[in-house]
Parts: structure tokens; C-alpha cells; sequence
């Protein structure tokens, strides 16, 4: 087995070529500045084009990388073959595909915008898929590649109040596992990586909206770096786990979550999750990480 | 307020030209609700709509219409607006899946998996769930798959969009318990189901399946005892649970190995033979075959 591993060709190492979905921040962010400093040649995608500049320039400084970037909206049909055509226009060929980009709206479902939530579908669902079929065949003929889906916790059970940003990362779990073992012995990895909390993200600000104090209290002290999170990801992923939960009470959680009897389990977290009420700017937020 | 099926009740059901959804309405229809029957295929419709309407004396009209394209779900409205038919029950039936690894699908075949067994029941269950909600009372079943409880090699992509569709409703149900409207899940085993135009009928091998009758009664009934979801001929609850303490690899190879060596084992039908990948026949293979 060792054996095996030993005549691996290292995934991550400088010259290969990743590309990063939503880098402009958050754990995206963080991604990129970690490959870059292990020497990857990087692809950035993101909206906000002047941040992505920003970052881009700054890991091409600091680490004497390449790194494109393609500005671009996920949720748009096409845009994946769009961005496709992009990194064959640049002349690289993505050895790691990490996508990261995710949006997430969360309040109660039939109180939301439709077109947010579709669009959180589109982006966390559709463009991964589509993503992933674009760019696993040439890793499949290479004999070599990587595939790090950012999910999280909240898709290891149902979660009222994130009904739909839980089930599209219920999606991301059950297709990243299926697909690692699709693909395993064939030189291309897969994982999943499913953060709980995380600080420094635009999207564990809001994560943390609760209604409920002691709730803040107990996602507060499970908040992870996000760095921590790009470092669980990328050690499962040379590891060749299908899925990864950084953080050890976020692992109890997952662990203990599939034994309590689903209405019991389904009716508490409705309540812990409820939104405040109207006035509360923490009770419904939404947005994309 | 009754989530009691019969006469007075109005259910729409989606993917209703064969299948489970066929079962659907017919059921429905013997128990006196009137009907707002879909799918892509008229023909077919019309067949089983004027049936239903002459053996039992019920309203069902149908509309024809591709609920995978983008503008699929606001035109279903607005049909159902303009035939003023309110529906009390949604069913979100139709779906598609195709069987065998993602590398070999085409990325529109995954797509078209997305597109109408996630976005449009995501779509649909939201322009309901508003009107019944404004009512105070309502149902909506939304058709899952036991695939949802485990990644399966080889049929990655439907069965992540089954999981969705579980955890998307569970968490709906509690979202709408305290606002009258009651929401399912129903995750079918294997269903022994008739089977599309193109489609190769399965190997009688792990012929553990459930009838198509079975699992419509026990979604009505999880309506009557509002419980989130129901599983008719799946694997026991007890064996789920113990798959579930394996180690996650080992369950991968042990799913990815079954799925692979008898792709009827899950699925009720065999795997598409290399040259009708392309055949446009087999394209709906296994729609809401429900694994």
C-alpha cells in the first residue's frame, strides 16, 4: 500500500496547476493563498473583481506563482463552460479543481426570495456539477488529480431555517463520496470538506444569527480558522478520505446527529434555528461566501 | 383544515404519464380527489386523464409541459391558474436518473438531473407551499428515493439529488408544522415499476421490491400522521443505522462493488448498454425509478 502511495506523483506541489472557485474571499480566499504558497500555478474565479485582483496580485508576488483569474457568476447557465473555455484559453490544464464557490440564504424557506434560493441551487448544485464534468476526463486521462468540494456540516442532517443550503450540501456529500469511489485507483481524489462555523467568513457572521444566546455561544466555540479548514481539506485529500469534518466537536455533532430519532432531532433544531423575530437584521440574511 | 385524501381534495401530481406517479392518480382518484395531472408526454396524459375521469366521476384535467426547462415551473402555475385549479395536495413526482459513472455521463445529462429533480421540486413545492400556507392547510409530497440515505457509486448524481430532496423536506416539515401545511418525503426500495418506452426491463435478482401501491399509501398515510419521511420497502431502519456505523470507505466499496456487479440490485433496471447511451429512448430509463 505504501508502495503505491510512494510512487504517486505529488498532487500539490509547485507547478501544478489548481483551480479555485469563489477565491475573492472567505475560505476561497484561503485556498488560494495556501496553494499558492506550496508554488501552484493558480486559476482565481470570483465576482468582485477588484478584490480578486488584490488577491491574485499579492500570492503572484509573494510566492512567484502564475495565477489568472476569470471574473464570473456561477449561477448563470453556461458559465461554467464559459470559464471552461477561459483555463483552455490560458493553456492549463487544472490538476486540483477546488469549488469553493457557495451562496447560502438562510431563514425559513417559504419566507425567502425564490430566486435567491434557486440561485443558491444553481451555484452549490448545478456549477459544481457541471464543473466537476468539465474538468475530471482530462484528470481521469492523466492518471492525476484532485477534486476538494467545500461543504459543510450542515449538510450531515436536515436543518430547518437552511432547508435549502442544507440539502445542496447534503447534494455536495453524497456526490462527493460517490464520486471518490468512481474514480479511486485511477490516480484522481475526491473529498468533501464540511465546515461548521467558520470565523473570518462572511458567511459564519451570519451564520451565527440565531435567535438564541446559548446557540451563539455553543457555534462560537466551535468556530474554526479558515485556515484550518483549507488545511483539513488538503491533508484528506492526500489522506484519499471521501469526506472530512474539521473540528472535533463538529465530528461528535455529525457523529451523535444520526442516532437521535429524526422528529425529535427535526423539531429541536427547528426551534434552536428559528430566525428572530422581524426587526432582528440577524433573523433572515442571505448572501454568497 | 383535513389532510384526510377524498372527495374535495385537489392534487397535482408531476411526472403522472407512468410510474409511481401514474399509481398516484389513480389512487387518488379512486378515493374521490380531483385531479391536475403533468408530464412532458400529452398523448399519454390524455389516455390516463379521460380513464380516471370515466371510472370515477372525478374532475382531472392535464397540462403538458417539460418542468426540467427553466421557465417549466411558473408555466405549470400558470396553467393550473388559468384551468382554476387550486391545488390541496402537491405531488412532486417527476424526476429522472441515469445509471453509471460520471465520467461517463454527459454534463447535460447531469444537469437535466439537477434541473428536475432539485430545481424544479425545489421550485414548485415554493409557489404551492406560499398559497397554502396563506390558506392555513395543504399537503405536499415530494418523491424521494432510499438512495438518499448513502452515496451510490455509479449513480452519484441521482442519488445526491435524492438526498436533497430528503433533507430539503424533512427540514420543510418542521418548518410548516405549526402553519397547517404538512410536507413528506417518500423514499421507496426498489419499486417494481412498469417501466418507460426504451427501457430494459431488470434481472430478477434482489427482487426485494415494493409495489408502486404500496408506496403511494404509505405516502397519504405519512400525510394523515404528518411524518416527515417514510420509507415503503427500503432497507430497515435498523440496517440503514448499521450501515451508518461502518466506516464511511467501507460502505463507499461496499455500495460502489453492489451497484457495479448488479446494477439491478438498487435500481430495478439494468445498466444502459454502451451503444444506447445515446439513444434518446433511454434517456428516461429509470425516471423516478426510485432506487
Amino acid at each position: 500500500m505504501s508502495t503505491q502511495r510512494d510512487r504517486e506523483e505529488p498532487l500539490l506541489a509547485a507547478g501544478r496547476v489548481a483551480l479555485v472557485t469563489g477565491a475573492s474571499s472567505g475560505i476561497g480566499e484561503a485556498f488560494a493563498r495556501e496553494l499558492g504558497a506550496r508554488g501552484m500555478q493558480l486559476i482565481l474565479t470570483g465576482r468582485d473583481e477588484g478584490r480578486l485582483a488584490q488577491i491574485a496580485d499579492e500570492i503572484a508576488a509573494t510566492n512567484h506563482v502564475r495565477v489568472e483569474r476569470v471574473v464570473i457568476d456561477l449561477t448563470q447557465t453556461d458559465a461554467p463552460e464559459q470559464l471552461k473555455a477561459a483555463v483552455d484559453g490560458f493553456g492549463l490544464v487544472p490538476d486540483l479543481l477546488v469549488n469553493n464557490a457557495g451562496a447560502a440564504f438562510i431563514g425559513t424557506f417559504a419566507e425567502l426570495p425564490l430566486d435567491g434560493q434557486l440561485g443558491t441551487i444553481r451555484l452549490n448544485v448545478e456549477a459544481l456539477v457541471t464543473l466537476t464534468g468539465l474538468f475530471l476526463p482530462a484528470m481521469l486521462e492523466r492518471g492525476r488529480g484532485g477534486i476538494v468540494n467545500t461543504s459543510s456540516a450542515a449538510g450531515l442532517q436536515p436543518l430547518p431555517h437552511y432547508a435549502i443550503y442544507g440539502a445542496t450540501k447534503a447534494f455536495v456529500n453524497s456526490f462527493s463520496q460517490a464520486l471518490w469511489a468512481e474514480v479511486r485507483g485511477r490516480g484522481v481524489k475526491v473529498v468533501a470538506v464540511c465546515p461548521g462555523p467558520v470565523s473570518e467568513t462572511r458567511f459564519g457572521q451570519r451564520a451565527g444569527g440565531s435567535s438564541r444566546t446559548a446557540l451563539k455561544g455553543m457555534t462560537k466555540s466551535r468556530e474554526l480558522s479558515r485556515e484550518a479548514v483549507v488545511d483539513a481539506a488538503l491533508k484528506g485529500l492526500e489522506r484519499g478520505d471521501p469526506l472530512v469534518v474539521p473540528g472535533l466537536a463538529n465530528r461528535l455533532i455529525a457523529g451523535v446527529a444520526g442516532l437521535v430519532p429524526r422528529r425529535l432531532q427535526l423539531i429541536a433544531t427547528e426551534r434552536a434555528f428559528r430566525p428572530a423575530p422581524a426587526g432582528d437584521s440577524n433573523g433572515r440574511a442571505g448572501g454568497r461566501a | 383544515m383535513t389532510h384526510c385524501i377524498g372527495p374535495g381534495t385537489r392534487a397535482l401530481v408531476t411526472g403522472a404519464s407512468w410510474g409511481i406517479g401514474e399509481t398516484f392518480a389513480q389512487i387518488l382518484a379512486a378515493r374521490g380527489a380531483d385531479l391536475l395531472l403533468v408530464a412532458r408526454n400529452e398523448d399519454r396524459l390524455r389516455t390516463l386523464a379521460d380513464a380516471l375521469a370515466e371510472r370515477y366521476g372525478v374532475r382531472v384535467e392535464i397540462v403538458a409541459v417539460d418542468l426540467g426547462a427553466p421557465d417549466g415551473p411558473r408555466r405549470l402555475v400558470e396553467a393550473a391558474d388559468a384551468l382554476g385549479f387550486e391545488p390541496t395536495l402537491l405531488v412532486n413526482n417527476a424526476g429522472i436518473g441515469v445509471l453509471g459513472p460520471f465520467a461517463e455521463l454527459s454534463v447535460e445529462q447531469a444537469r437535466e438531473m439537477v434541473r428536475l429533480n432539485v430545481l424544479a421540486l425545489a421550485d414548485l413545492t415554493y409557489r404551492f407551499l406560499e398559497r397554502m400556507q396563506a390558506r392555513g392547510s395543504g399537503a405536499i409530497v415530494n418523491v424521494g428515493s432510499a438512495a438518499a440515505f448513502q452515496p451510490l457509486p455509479n449513480y452519484g448524481v441521482y442519488a445526491a439529488t435524492k438526498a436533497f430532496v430528503t433533507s430539503f423536506t424533512a427540514a420543510l416539515w418542521a418548518e410548516c408544522r405549526e402553519r397547517g401545511v404538512r410536507v413528506v418525503a417518500v423514499c421507496p426500495g426498489a419499486v417494481d415499476a412498469s417501466e418507460p418506452a426504451g427501457a430494459t426491463p431488470g434481472r430478477r435478482r434482489f427482487r426485494r421490491r415494493v409495489s408502486r401501491e404500496r408506496v403511494v399509501k404509505a405516502a397519504l398515510d405519512a400525510v394523515a400522521r404528518n411524518r416527515p419521511v417514510v420509507v415503503p420497502g427500503g432497507p430497515p431502519a435498523v440496517a440503514r443505522m448499521a450501515l451508518g456505523l461502518l466506516p464511511r470507505q467501507s460502505r463507499l466499496r461496499f455500495t460502489g462493488l453492489l451497484l457495479r456487479r448488479y446494477p439491478t440490485a438498487l435500481t430495478g433496471m439494468r445498466r444502459r448498454a454502451p451503444e444506447a447511451q445515446t439513444a434518446p429512448a433511454v434517456r428516461s430509463a429509470a425516471i423516478s425509478s426510485g432506487v
